[in-house]
């Protein structure tokens, strides 16, 4: 296009094309994006300035909405969907999860009915990461290149995988999944120390997450992690939500209810900052009624859960044989840390004060951009990230047993290889079962995968020799494949994931996804649009800041302008057509400017270069 | 990027194939290794150059895992020898190491049934002393060339291992 020109020969840089490489926090509560910009990490922020982004979708009749709460009562809201990734339906029964809809399930994978669709949890998570990498794309104009994606320390083999089906699904490349402590040390600069112990305590809004980490010369290994998965600072907004309920002594409707809590959340973040709050609940609609509440008041409603995390930091702890001394450092991540009471808790309870400044619902994924920008070759920075497996992976023997084939805290990428033999004669096929876990019997372990060799040559009992292959990747995803080793022949393996999708399902899904969103490609080329006038709009009031008024005269810098303040204003119309008409209308206009400033610019250019050279 | 994997795990890091090894050099050929060949280093490479950084760095860490630890190394030094402990019956006909093995058992399931923290950790200590007497009877086995006597002590060890494995687990 034409105004692509603009920018001086030999040095043009199509800002489409710029690549970016970024760190995705996937929150329960909220997700991030960060990037390293001009060396720096950077919080993506939407249109109303918020770095976070509610982990939120809603399914509407004839849409998708991420990050927004519905009041529509015919559509179906999902929160949390994290706490469902990679788990079956016997985890769903058995877990506290509010399922807006009917579901269906079995022991490998949980389906919700949403209308007249089927949607696991895979597909929902990826509308957040799809969501994010719109948002992201239209902010930087550029291409989201590769990402890194953080999950929690403790998800197993299962979850990471789920994980990264999503992104697959929403079209991210993913270069590496990080634990999140790790993220969050990494955020700290603490990879670079040579040996250290690092307890990182996160609490969130929903989630209360506890790990110790060891580094040992750049490997990151994590010793023992705990929490509460029902435990976060939206349990302090009840709990200031009951205490004025008591003060009032009347019951509220659900509405108000709302309207209640959401003033609670204010109060709570207003008093990290302030002593005291005069509560008046006048302005928010409700009774005249005006109550002091003081930052005391407030610690002694939620000690009994800042004492809870500690219980469970000290169980830790002991996991870990360690005790409070042996802790180096310790990072506070996650928006409720910012409560004054917390702080001072944690840091009497360790003796030492925690690393608190990286603003701690960013930090993790802050120190998941720093790990996007490494890996993307464009950082000086040395830092090699060793990771461990959480958990041992084994496989089921007789009675039931678990045999260890790669102990827990193996450093990643690891193999390793079993022999087995046939038990009968003539035997052509072998059923395995990969279990991960750190228990002696299969049912306390969680099933991985369900393996049948087929195709064995038949030989006599124990003649054949099964060799199985088991690999573990950087990101800590199993790979299995088998042998028969006195015939060398590669014999086939049937994979039966235990959890989630395949591969052959995730493509059918990618298809799905491409027929029937018809809405997702429109709302794609739309972004496209935008993407491409703003940035006219940049390239064009750069120029004109440069030579504009040199070039041009008046009448001509005039309408200019005025073709560019029309496309300026199609562009939040939400109509592609009307963009892209605008665009080409900008672009007619500046036609002979752009040339003019071709001509311009070759002149500099031979003025200031020597005659010789051009021979 | 290549590397021989038909070489053992002491010529890989260049080290004496010994008891001793200078582990200066193994942590820093280690981490040599890791800063050439970690898949974080290809994450925009090829997927032949992906599979293989993969296969490298899963050879390099169970090397070193094996070289780092004794008795790990023990046994592989034995299998360069030609005595495969992990896939042998591992049989000990001294009777009198037997009747000791009988009684560690039984301790240990005495302390696994009351519980007690500190008589646990007394029989820890207890079973890493036998284990670092046995060690060392194998350092000077292997050297003086006995490695039938050398196996010996590490299947004993094995032994003790599993008794301590069994107590971590299920006490």
């Amino acid at each position: 296009m034409a105004l692509l020109q603009i920018s001086e020969p030999g040095k043009s840089q199509d800002p489409h094309q710029k690549k970016y490489y970024v760190g995705i926090d996937l929150g329960t509560t909220n997700s991030l994006v960060a990037l390293i910009s001009n060396g720096s990490p950077r919080v993506l922020q939407n249109k109303e300035g918020n770095e976070l982004f509610p982990s939120i979708v809603t399914y509407k009749k004839n849409s998708i909405v991420v990050g927004e709460y519905s009041n529509d009562i015919s559509s179906i809201t999902f929160s949390s969907i994290k706490r469902m990734i990679g788990k079956n339906l016997k985890d769903l029964n058995d877990s506290d999860f509010y399922s807006p809809c009917e579901y269906i399930g079995d022991d490998s994978i949980v389906k919700f009915k949403v209308f007249e669709n089927l949607f696991t949890p895979i597909e929902i998570s990826s509308e957040i990461l799809k969501h994010l990498k719109n948002i992201t794309e239209l902010t930087l104009m550029g291409d989201i290149e590769g990402c890194v994606i953080t999950v929690p320390a403790y998800f197993d083999d299962a979850q990471r995988q789920a994980t990264k089906d999503a992104a697959s699904l929403s079209g991210l490349k993913v270069l590496r999944l990080l634990n999140e402590p790790t993220a969050a040390a990494i955020a700290y600069g603490l990879a670079s120390k040579k040996i250290s112990k690092i307890m990182v305590y996160d609490l969130g809004g929903g989630t209360f997450d506890i790990s110790i980490l060891d580094l040992n010369d750049g490997v990151f290994k994590v010793l023992a992690t705990g929490g509460d998965s029902s435990l976060g600072g939206d349990d302090f907004d009840n709990l200031i939500v009951d205490y004025i309920q008591n003060k009032l002594d009347i019951d509220l409707d659900s509405e108000k209810k709302h309207i209640l809590y959401l003033y609670a959340k204010e109060i709570k973040v207003m008093l990290s900052e302030k002593e005291t709050v005069d509560i008046e609940l006048e302005k928010i609609g409700l009774k005249k009624y005006k109550l002091t509440f003081s930052r005391d008041d407030f610690n002694s409603l939620i000690d009994n859960l800042v004492q809870k995390t500690l219980r469970i930091s000290k169980e830790v702890l002991l996991d870990a044989n360690l005790s409070v001394n042996d802790i180096n450092e310790i990072i506070l991540v996650g928006g409720s840390t910012r409560t004054p009471f917390i702080k001072k808790s944690v840091e009497d309870f360790f003796n030492k004060e925690p690393l608190s400044n990286i603003n701690p619902d960013n930090v993790v994924a802050i120190g998941a951009s720093i790990q996007a920008d490494i890996l993307s070759g464009s950082s000086k920075e040395e830092l090699l990230l060793l990771d461990v497996i959480p958990l041992s992976l084994g496989i089921e023997t007789m009675g039931e047993l678990v045999e260890v084939i790669i102990p827990r805290n193996s450093t990643i990428p690891t193999s390793s290889s079993k022999e087995y033999t046939t038990f009968k004669d003539g035997q052509t096929a072998m059923s395995i079962h990969v279990i991960q876990g750190e228990r002696d019997l299969v049912s306390d372990c969680r099933s991985l995968a369900k393996f049948i060799i087929k195709d064995i040559p038949p030989m006599l009992a124990g003649a054949a020799r099964i060799k199985l292959e088991f690999q573990i990747d950087a990101d800590g995803i199993l790979s299995v494949s088998a042998t028969e080793t006195t015939t060398n022949k590669v014999t086939s393996i049937e994979v039966k994931p235990s959890y989630g999708i395949d591969d052959s399902q995730i493509e059918k899904m990618l298809k799905d996804s491409f027929d029937n969103a018809k809405t997702d490609i429109e709302s794609r080329h739309l972004n496209e649009a935008i993407v491409e006038g703003k940035r006219v709009i940049l390239s064009i009031n750069s120029a004109l800041k440069i030579d504009g008024s040199d070039l041009l005269n008046e009448d001509e810098f005039g309408s200019i302008c005025k073709a560019r303040d029309e496309l300026e204003g199609k562009l939040s119309s939400g109509k592609k057509e009307s963009i892209i008409e605008a665009v080409k209308n900008l672009e007619k206009i500046s036609e002979t400017y752009v040339s003019r400033r071709m001509n311009s610019n070759i002149q500099k250019i031979m003025k200031g270069t020597d005659i010789k050279e051009f021979n | 990027m290549a590397i021989d994997f038909n070489q053992n795990y002491f010529e890989l890091f260049e080290l004496e194939c010994s008891v001793d090894i200078n582990s200066e050099i193994l942590e820093k050929k280690y981490l040599n290794f890791q800063k050439n060949f970690h898949p974080d280093k290809f994450v925009n490479s090829s997927d032949q150059e992906k599979r293989l950084s993969l296969q490298i760095t899963s050879y390099i860490n169970e090397a070193y895992k094996i070289l780092k630890n004794d008795y790990l190394k023990s046994m592989y030094l034995l299998k360069i020898k030609g005595y495969d402990i992990d896939n042998q019956n591992s049989t000990i006909s001294d009777p009198s190491f037997l009747i000791h093995q009988m009684e560690l058992r039984e301790e240990s399931d005495e302390i696994m049934s009351k519980k007690n923290e500190s008589l646990k950790k007394d029989f820890f200590i207890k079973l890493n002393d036998l284990k670092k007497k046995l060690q060392n009877n194998f350092r000077i086995k292997y050297e003086l060339g006995q490695f039938e006597e050398a196996s010996d002590s590490i299947k004993k060890i094995k032994f003790y291992m599993s008794i301590e494995n069994d107590l971590k687990r299920n006490g």
